[in-house]
């Protein structure tokens, strides 16, 4: 009975795990970027459902219906006004421009809000009982949610002409933009999905956990974990490496020790990243830029 | 390769990072003997001119930074594979060369260079894992690495102390390591990094350095001239992994105490890392330039802004390190190096003239 | 186009380069006043309880500036961000050689105080330590330290003296039936407290079960819940910050696992962000550490007048009711403010305070938290007795030691969830 819980307890962590890193892939996909400060804008939404919350009684998941477009514009700024001038440029300038990004936000956050832990409280709290097995109310949403956007996005990518051009984009650069795509365009909109998943998840997360600056540093890594796992640019990847890593810690947590939790995913990370580089389920971009031939 | 890139554009230049004198010329050799002994001298001057302690610990930060980052450099800049995992390297060797004194007397004398060597060796060993990995592969497999290490450190207590860290004791003596006189650090870590400065200027200017430099700029390439790849990335992998151990027991030894969160943390591979990029990747003088402008920004940022709201300062850090690195993609070495030629144009159009 | 803006922004990171050499130059120590360096972790994870201790610190420094100051003399801070060991460091060592502050008020975290103190005891500048709690800072034979701070084993004090005196007999149960688990942050708070207190309810013949330790940040505790739940202890320790604090208590509430009797260790638990998103739920929890709100009746006649005051301006400034925090950074303060330094032949230099410090002996009742101030020769205070409060009508009380108390320990055992 315990194992069940187990099991169903880091499912509903993978869930959470998976909304943060299906906007990682994207942006690694379509546009090869690994963005450090990923983490940092899932705090920036966490710290927005709190406002809208304090400010206009808003609810963490009716504000998510404003947060999401305003996070999306917040992509495309940030592409525009950063990442775009990094294109073409060593990947190590595009790395250090994001940890920039996250220094400078995170302090802009503790400037502007001191370092007080922030709590919103709602019906999100509550336990569901479904036979023995405990459902906390506002992690089943969050996964719920994060399955649907998985789907969404993966609906997207399959079928609309956006899609298929940021597909494209994603499996072949020079190909695609000999085609007439529109690289920055494309770029700035993968960045757009991409930071408005943090600001999804930010509203998704505030009624279960507290907002502090550095609440992002966490999600951080494992969202990269879970990238590189599901195959580097793969929303389906990011769905279900995010389950896996729920588990990962979930069963580590419970038979080994909660102290090894996070060294435990760590090392199948590694495992998997000297068997199969590609990642668990492979994809274009890791057979482009993955393991020397 | 190096003559390539000079007739190519400024604003496009290839992978390659910077003009420098042919890898094989003995004018090249010379010009390094020279900075080398005007580094010496610089180090060997310092606290004959100051006895402040605070320009001294400033002087030890940007040595230390100096230090890490040109042992990074050495894989990153000069071989083309991007760690993030130094700390890994830096946190082994501080925690070696301290354990071997608190535990078992062992002098750090010899403690750090063992230290070095250990690192080495576990360089060696995850180098030979990793190095087929690419591009972000290799950069995220490398975090792991230090975070794994980082993990055990916290909760091995019973080897390292746990996350409390373990202090050096104070006991002052050259045996020891201990100083009173905080000049004698300069001398110690500054003569280290002659040593470093020395190596790296060494291998730039022999077959290792461009055959590295072959290897970064294409591997298939490097091997159909006959150079093999994964030698030549080990033998890096090695000597940046040792150097940066050694750099780790330093710091412990100046700082008298080593934590876990601190020696193995991301931010000490982000910090060699960024003086590497700031002042020239693939460089001999980048990261050294790059450390005195990253600690000289930082601290008087801290200085300036650190009591008008807490993090402050640190938002206009982020901010500058993002500009700068937009702005100068090639480090202060790239800049200089375009300023030399804009005068050198100048200079022969105007002879032309 | 950027090749253009380059030299614009070369121009611009050397101006603020500039900028920031000229306001570091100018800010120098005055002569006639009293410079103390604020060293505390304003950034990072720690911050908001750098931020409280400072607070305090600073209510110290104005009541003691506005009665005339430290024998004539006006008190001056500067405050410097020690986030980790490595930046405190440097920090502190900045902030001696340039403004030769004889005292520096640090640190907070047990893991920076380790690497800061052997700076100041090198430069022979006097470090004042109000949060860390690890046995080993007081253990080193440092000659230019004080701490005005309990040890970890004074915290575990009282939890045991709780658990003691007034847990076991109220329930009613055979020593032999009852279970501990202690649960606790994997950094050197955890630790220190974790080890302590594991000692202290052995040797009272109690059955520990479990000692598990976590990461703070983790974003998931449920494992750790499942697996103390196995474990079914009558009594759960804990040494938590505030994120696990929150996270650990809402999945022990969605998984039931309802121990007889909670006892947190100050951190998280005392955090007012507990009570607020545990609501009724967090009634009934104790926490063991130090108070802002002891019993006036054990407090000194001018204590108690200054106390008010303290918690006055306090929410004054932040809006919010005082924390342990910043009654610690007051207290430290306080004490070397008015206590240490008015005795001190030359309340600039390090050695004369120390001397000064060693005679120092106020009684019980003499700090807003209840606390006196007699250093013993390593330089730790005797005087800092815990205090147990506990969470009752969502606000936290003193329960124990009796002396302190403004109320009786009560739900013992703990009701079942939503029924508290």
């Amino acid at each position: 009975m315990v194992l069940l819980q187990v099991l169903v307890s880091g499912l509903l962590l993978g869930g959470v795990y998976s909304l943060v890193s299906v906007g990682l892939t994207v942006v690694f996909g379509v546009v090869r970027i690994s963005n450090f400060a990923h983490g940092a804008f899932v705090m920036l939404g966490m710290y927005s459902a709190y406002w809208a919350h304090e400010l206009f009684a808003l609810d963490p998941y009716v504000a998510a219906v404003v947060i999401v477009p305003l996070f999306f514009l917040l992509g495309m700024g940030v592409y525009q006004l950063a990442f775009r001038h990094t294109i073409g440029k060593d990947p190590l300038v595009q790395i250090f421009v994001s940890v920039g990004l996250l220094v400078a936000l995170e302090n802009l956050a503790l400037f502007l809000f001191g370092a007080d832990f922030r709590t919103v409280r709602t019906f999100a709290g509550q336990t569901a009982q479904l036979g023995p097995v405990n459902l906390p109310v506002g992690l089943l949403i969050a996964f719920v949610v994060s399955l649907a956007v998985a789907l969404a996005l993966m609906a997207l990518i399959q079928r609309t002409k956006l899609g298929r051009a940021t597909r494209a984009v994603t499996q072949d650069r020079v190909a695609a933009t000999l085609m007439g795509v529109s690289t920055h365009r494309m770029y700035s909109v993968a960045f757009g999905i991409s930071i408005a998943c943090t600001g999804l998840a930010g509203s998704l997360l505030m009624p279960i956990k507290a907002v502090y600056p550095t609440v992002g540093t966490q999600f951080t890594l494992v969202a990269f974990v879970i990238v590189v796992l599901g195959g580097m640019g793969s929303v389906s990847g990011a769905l279900i490496g995010g389950l896996v890593v729920g588990l990962v810690e979930s069963l580590a947590g419970y038979y080994v020790s909660p102290a090894y939790q996070q060294l435990a995913y760590f090392v199948v990370f590694i495992i998997v990243l000297l068997a199969r580089p590609q990642g668990l389920f492979g994809s274009a971009v890791a057979a482009e830029i993955g393991e020397e031939a | 390769m190096t003559r390539t890139s000079e007739s190519s554009t400024v604003e496009e230049p290839q992978t390659t990072p910077s003009t420098r004198p042919d890898a094989n010329e003995s004018p090249g050799r010379k010009i390094w003997a020279i900075s080398l002994a005007v580094l010496a001298a610089i180090v060997a001057v310092i606290p004959l001119v100051t006895e402040n302690n605070y320009y001294f610990d400033v002087v030890i930060g940007i040595l230390l930074l100096a230090a890490g980052g040109s042992a990074w450099n050495l894989l990153g800049g000069y071989t083309g594979q991007i760690s993030l995992g130094h700390a890994g390297f830096f946190g082994l060797g501080g925690y070696v060369s301290v354990l071997l004194f608190t535990q078992h007397g062992v002098t750090p004398w010899i403690g750090i260079p063992v230290g070095g060597l250990v690192a080495g060796l576990v360089g060696l060993l995850i180098g030979g894992l990793t190095l087929r990995l690419r591009g972000p592969f290799f950069v995220l497999a490398t975090i792991a690495f230090a975070q794994v290490l980082l993990i055990l450190a916290i909760n091995l207590d019973d080897l390292t102390g746990g996350s409390p860290g373990v202090s050096v004791p104070f006991k002052a003596g050259v045996a020891n390591m201990v100083f009173d006189n905080r000049g004698s650090y300069v001398w110690l870590i500054g003569g280290f990094l002659v040593v470093v400065f020395g190596l790296t200027a060494w291998i730039e200017t022999h077959r290792l350095g461009s055959q590295a430099r072959a290897v970064r700029e294409s591997r298939d390439a490097a091997e159909s001239l006959g150079i093999n790849s994964t030698s030549v990335k080990l033998q890096m992998t090695a000597t940046s992994s040792a150097l940066t151990g050694i750099v780790g027991g330093l710091s412990a030894y100046y700082i008298a105490f080593i934590d876990p969160s601190s020696s193995f943390g991301i931010g000490r591979s982000i910090d060699f890392v960024l003086v590497a990029i700031i002042g020239g990747m693939g460089t001999v003088w980048g990261p050294i330039l790059g450390a005195i402008l990253i600690q000289l920004l930082h601290n008087e940022l801290s200085g300036a802004l650190g009591s008008s709201g807490a993090g402050l300062y640190l938002v206009v850090y982020g901010v500058l390190m993002i500009v700068v690195v937009l702005f100068f993609p090639k480090g202060i070495v790239g800049g200089l190096d375009i300023v030399r030629r804009r005068i050198r144009t100048n200079r022969e159009g105007r002879a032309r003239v | 186009m950027f090749r253009k803006m380059r030299w614009g922004v070369l121009a611009i990171v050397v101006a603020v380069l500039a900028a920031a050499c000229g306001g570091a130059a100018q800010s120098g120590g005055s002569t006639k006043g009293i410079s103390v360096v604020n060293a505390l972790p304003f950034s990072g994870g720690l911050a908001e309880i750098g931020q409280d201790m400072y607070d305090g610190a600073d209510i110290a420094r104005q009541l003691v500036n506005e009665a005339g100051g430290v024998k004539g003399r006006q008190v001056t801070f500067t405050k410097v961000d020690a986030p980790d060991p490595q930046k405190g460091v440097t920090e502190v060592n900045r902030v001696i050689s340039q403004d030769h502050a004889p005292i520096v008020f640090c640190c907070y975290s047990s893991s920076i105080d380790l690497a800061v103190s052997p700076v100041t005891e090198r430069n022979k500048v006097v470090m004042l330590e109000a949060g860390a709690i690890a046995p080993e800072i007081t253990a080193r034979g440092f000659k230019y330290l004080l701490r005005t701070q309990s040890t970890a084993a004074q915290y575990a004090g009282g939890a045991l003296g709780l658990i003691k005196d007034e847990i076991l007999p109220k329930l009613k149960m055979d020593k032999s039936a009852v279970s501990i688990a202690i649960v606790h942050e994997q950094g050197s708070y955890g630790k220190a407290y974790a080890a302590t207190v594991q000692k202290g309810v052995e040797a009272l013949g109690l059955n520990v079960v479990a000692n598990e330790s976590y990461d703070a940040d983790s974003t998931d505790l449920t494992s750790l819940v499942l697996s103390i739940k196995g474990k079914n202890p009558t009594i759960i320790l804990a040494a938590s910050y505030t994120n696990d604090a929150v996270l650990f208590f809402d999945q022990m509430r969605q998984q039931g696992l309802a121990p007889k009797v909670f006892i947190g260790a100050g951190g998280g638990h005392s955090n007012a962000v507990f009570g607020k998103s545990e609501g009724k739920n967090a009634n009934g929890v104790f926490e063991s550490s130090s108070s802002a709100h002891v019993n006036p009746t054990a407090l000194s006649s001018d204590m108690q007048k200054v106390s008010e005051e303290v918690k006055k301006r306090y929410t004054a400034l932040r809006h919010k009711p005082v924390s342990n925090q910043v009654i610690l950074g007051f207290s430290g303060m306080w004490t070397l403010l008015k206590y240490v330094l008015p005795k001190a032949d030359d309340p600039t230099d390090p050695a004369s305070i120390m001397k000064a410090a060693a005679q120092v002996n106020e009684p019980l009742g003499s700090l807003p938290n209840g606390w006196g101030v007699k250093f013993d020769q390593t330089g730790q205070n005797t005087l800092a007795e815990p205090t147990v409060q506990q969470w009752q009508n969502s606000n936290l009380v003193v329960v124990y030691p009796n002396k302190v108390a403004t109320a009786q320990p009560t739900m013992v055992p703990l009701p079942g969830w939503n029924q508290r």
